[in-house]
């Protein structure tokens, strides 16, 4: 797949969640998602590709994406890393669904 | 309330974790070549490799002088046996590969054969990302008799230049989108802070 597909299907999904879950105007939540994936995204990319650890990239992405959403959003912790884990959680469903059937 | 509702239907969808997060272009695979560097400080053993599934699938190899272990089936987890020379039985392990055993009746055999396992999860084929230029790789692994290694003492790798060069360029592009996220989050974040 290609790569900035890839990464428009990752902040595609994410942004749904913080619509649904987050409090804030419509333009802060796209810009504030975009610089979320912006940054851990590419990140992921590389340090899976050559190093593995698929869960502890995984753990990190839900990590430091907490960390993000909580401090940009200005919400309590417990809140944001929530809105992150199913963020992470529903990109990984919709990403093995999509490489099941191509 | 809606939070409430965000969880229960992450608990519905139990469903494997693969992350869209991780989405690479496509893979490759590592052609992986496997050497026992002191095969020969042992002149009463000999040795030999046997994978985890049947003997039609992963069967008995003895290992020469070389210390090359030979090539698996990407399935077959691959172990390797020391066996005094006086007990192993070549003629045996030939009918055991042509009988197509299955696993269990290949442990009962080293085992009575007092066969002790010296190497574990070696692997003759791995896959990667397109993004990782490797393309083949050259384990290095000592014997010590009294443990089961399973980490190779060194590696050595051949790469794909063309793959390097295209992901130099990715990597910078990567990066530099990263720190430029980066850097305006903490704009943003530290104006926050000056607000309050």
């Amino acid at each position: 797949m290609n790569v900035f597909l890839a990464f428009f299907l990752t902040f595609i999904i994410e942004l749904i969640v913080y619509f649904i879950l987050v409090k804030e105007k419509k333009s802060k939540i796209v810009l504030y998602c975009l610089l979320i994936n912006a940054f851990t995204w590419p990140l992921a990319q590389i340090t899976y590709s050559f190093y593995g650890f698929f869960w502890l990239v995984e753990a990190g992405v839900f990590l430091i994406e907490g960390i993000l959403i909580s401090l940009l959003f200005k919400i309590n912790w417990k809140k944001a890393f929530i809105i992150s884990l199913i963020a992470n959680f529903l990109t990984s469903i919709f990403g093995f669904l999509l490489i099941e059937n191509l | 309330m809606k939070l409430n509702s965000a969880i229960f239907i992450l608990f519905v969808f139990a469903i494997p974790f693969i992350s869209a997060d991780l989405i690479e272009p496509g893979f490759h695979g590592v052609i992986i070549t496997n050497y026992i560097t002191n095969i020969n400080d042992f002149p009463e053993y000999s040795f030999i490799s046997v994978g985890d599934i049947s003997s039609s699938m992963c069967p008995f190899r003895t290992i020469n002088e070389t210390g090359k272990i030979e090539f698996y089936y990407k399935g077959c987890g691959v172990s390797v046996y020391a066996v005094k020379k006086e007990n192993l039985n070549i003629n045996k392990i030939t009918e055991m590969n042509n009988n197509h055993i299955g696993f269990s009746e290949i442990t009962a055999y080293l085992s009575s054969i007092n066969a002790k396992e010296v190497l574990n999860d070696i692997k003759s084929y791995i896959q990667v990302p397109d993004i990782n230029p490797e393309t083949e790789r050259t384990n290095y692994l000592s014997i010590d008799l009294q443990q089961v290694k399973t980490i190779p003492d060194n590696s050595t790798s051949v790469l794909d230049n063309t793959i390097l060069k295209r992901n130099n360029f990715l990597i910078y592009i990567f990066l530099s989108a990263s720190l430029i996220a980066l850097v305006t989050i903490i704009f943003i974040v530290s104006k926050k802070l000056k607000r309050k």
